[in-house]
């Protein structure tokens, strides 16, 4: 109660104004009312306030800006001089421009400072965890596809190269990463896409294997024209594919008949028993609507099946390979077997070489001229391509794949076939020894391949079993290392389920009873070998 | 040559705004005045920061070199996935296709971003010929591409050749 009495007083006395001081706010209230001159009204008023304010009321710069050097250190020497208003900052424009470092610096010391500490911009801010976020989905993808593509590029310089045999495996390496890929999102995240099947479709066809391009024709039926074009290498040789699937087809329903008539024949027909349908397949030739190269072949399968029909089959089978090399997946072996089979020897491995100039890595061309040297009993060439065959497979890329136990193991790219020929060639020079560790060699490859069990069960049959020797149940027995059991065993079993493709060939077990020889079969017999 | 830079900002603006965030950042990291940090002004700083000139050359150097890297990196992590997608693989998928898509804008975006304002090329060009012969020869070809660039930038041509890339990889 008593402060307050003390103030109220205190503001009595303050109230009180001298003579003067009154007189000076009459003329100032005078020119307010006059409204003549405001600005110099207010001058003078905010004059007379700062005589009579304190001090404190004055509003301190740093509780606005937060923490701004001492204003003492960048205020002008001379306080009361006028700043010329290009000489002030552009920003506050109350301080002079600090035109020590520039002289064309528009902003003051204070503003600089301020200016140094501006914030991050919000839009910037956004934008670095917007690409953050959308780099690190950008880089997983991106691994993704590059574990993918990786096999890809590697296919795609042995493309270049023309291996490609290597080419293929390596594409074949992309699309089980990419299944394993999919597998593991559950979902079909990643395609191998057109371009990567264009690639693998002329792989295929440059290794004289149109029908392995089957499982890709699919994706080229809904493309646009412009994928289309993109892709227009292949979508020649799918366009062809499927001609040729439409002429199978039509083929069939027409002639199907008295295809399994003369197939179901062996042999009895003649020529002439099919020369009506000869010449209606020639006249459906003439109809662009079906693939006549296709024809031609029927007309040669035909000729095969009947009897005196041999001359033709040479005639059908160069009009395939007139076609063009897109053919060859069909043309190549069966001219190089026709050849072999009418001891045309020189022709056939022409035709073998024409094989290797299109794809040096063709291993069944290499195993062509192995039989063609066998059968001209030239054992020692026939040795020295196995050997040939076998450097080259091991240059052959071919993927990695795990065991069931975990164990990475690098696949051979030598076929079984290529050993099983030099155990056959070493049997024909009477060394044993060396066809046996052959045809090891073949098994080790290929466990389940008829020609190998054949020629194992037969090669062991002929080194370890003792022709006069019987088991107690009657049946031979290999008494050195059990091969010809095993492999007699496996063959009879694997028979069992897919007679089709397992059985003990005729001529094996002629050679086994000893009623042909090794060269009947393998050097004068039909090409079976 | 200023609507065409600005067109081409608008048209990358996720680029634009991620340089500017750069650049705002080494300006922080430089202790720099930033005069404006509004990325998007209608004159020739659109897509970048207006601030004061850096006093070292070399400074001036890594300032123009690491925002543009950084940006850089951010474009080549998006770019990865497209590219091979689209331009080596072909894929077909529609879903992944427009994903593919969204990457290779975004991509492509930061890519037209990567040069420095042509202020800041003439400061780091001009600090550039203040260095010492070894260094001028360290910084020669990366001084060298940024100054071009920042030029190239300007003129809208890095917009332009962005363009070609993406047609290449989405028609070829």
């Amino acid at each position: 109660m008593d402060e307050n009495k003390e103030n109220s007083e205190e503001l009595e006395n303050t109230d009180k104004l001298s003579e003067e001081e009154k007189d000076k706010v009459g003329e100032i209230l005078e020119s307010l009312k006059d409204n003549s001159d405001k600005t110099t009204g207010v001058q003078d008023w905010e004059g007379l306030v700062n005589t009579t304010a304190d001090e404190e009321e004055i509003i301190d710069e740093e509780t606005v800006f937060g923490d701004v050097p001492e204003e003492s250190e960048f205020e002008d020497e001379d306080e009361d001089e006028e700043i010329p208003e290009d000489e002030l900052c552009i920003l506050c424009g109350e301080r002079r421009r600090y035109t020590e470092i520039d002289e064309n610096y528009m902003y003051c010391k204070v503003c600089r400072e301020k200016m140094r500490k501006t914030h991050m911009n919000f839009w910037g801010v956004l934008s670095f965890i917007a690409v953050f976020v959308v780099c690190f989905i950008g880089a997983a993808y991106g691994y993704v596809s590059f574990s993918i593509g990786g096999p890809v590029f590697k296919g795609d310089g042995y493309f270049k190269k023309g291996n490609y045999t290597s080419a293929i495996n390596s594409y074949v390496k992309a699309e089980e990463t990419l299944s394993t890929v999919n597998e593991q999102f559950d979902a079909e995240i990643l395609d191998l896409g057109i371009k990567t099947k264009e690639k693998i479709i002329k792989s295929y066809i440059a290794n004289d294997n149109l029908g392995m391009i089957s499982n890709y024709v699919d994706s080229f039926s809904s493309l646009n024209d412009l994928d289309k074009r993109k892709v227009s290498d292949a979508m020649k040789y799918v366009d062809l594919y499927n001609d040729i699937m439409e002429t199978d087809e039509s083929f069939s329903r027409e002639f199907n008949d008295v295809f399994n008539k003369v197939y179901s024949s062996n042999g009895k027909m003649t020529v002439d028993d099919i020369k009506d349908t000869i010449k209606k397949i020639d006249t459906m030739k003439k109809d662009k609507k079906y693939n006549s190269a296709v024809l031609s072949y029927y007309e040669y399968l035909l000729c095969t099946m009947v009897t005196g029909g041999e001359e033709y089959q040479e005639k059908y089978l160069l009009e395939l390979k007139k076609a063009g090399t897109e053919y060859s997946f069909i043309y190549s072996s069966t001219l190089c077997g026709f050849y072999l089979t009418q001891g045309k020897y020189e022709q056939a491995e022409k035709e073998c070489k024409e094989a290797l100039e299109r794809n040096p890595e063709n291993l069944s061309a290499y195993q062509y001229l192995m039989i063609s040297a066998r059968r001209q009993k030239k054992y020692g060439i026939a040795i020295g391509i196995a050997e040939e065959v076998t450097k080259l497979a091991n240059k052959i890329y071919t993927p990695t794949t795990t065991d069931s136990e975990g164990n990475k193991i690098k696949m051979s790219a030598l076929p079984d076939s290529i050993p099983m020929e030099t155990a056959i060639c070493y049997a024909l020079k009477n060394d044993m020894k060396s066809a046996l560790t052959a045809i090891e060699e073949a098994y080790s490859i290929n466990q389940q391949s008829n020609d190998t069990l054949n020629i194992y069960m037969m090669l062991h049959y002929l080194a370890h079993v003792d022709k006069n020797a019987t088991a107690k149940d009657g049946e031979k027995v290999d008494t050195v290392d059990g091969g010809y059991d095993n492999a007699l065993y496996n063959l009879e079993n694997l028979a069992m389920y897919y007679s089709q493709y397992f059985y003990i060939s005729d001529n094996i077990q002629a050679i086994m009873d000893g009623e042909k020889t090794l060269e009947d079969v393998f050097v004068n017999g039909e090409v079976e070998w | 040559m200023k609507v065409l830079q600005i067109i081409t900002k608008i048209l990358t603006f996720p680029g634009a705004f991620y340089r500017g965030f750069w650049e705002q950042f080494f300006c922080k990291i430089y202790n720099l005045p930033v005069e404006n940090k509004k990325y998007f002004q209608m004159n020739e700083m659109c897509g970048h920061v207006e601030h004061e000139p850096l006093s070292k050359p070399s400074n001036s150097f890594w300032f123009c070199f690491l925002s543009g890297l950084m940006v850089f990196l951010a474009g080549v992590l998006m770019l990865v996935a497209p590219v091979i997608n689209l331009f080596v693989f072909g894929i077909q998928e529609q879903v992944f296709k427009v994903l593919n898509y969204c990457l290779l804008y975004l991509g492509l975006s930061m890519m037209t971003n990567i040069f420095p304002s042509v202020e800041d090329a003439l400061m780091m060009w001009e600090g550039y010929h203040k260095l010492g012969k070894a260094a001028k020869i360290i910084f020669a070809p990366g001084a060298f591409f940024m100054y071009v660039g920042a030029y190239a930038e300007s003129f809208g041509i890095t917009f332009f050749t962005n363009l070609i890339c993406a047609a290449i990889v989405v028609f070829m």
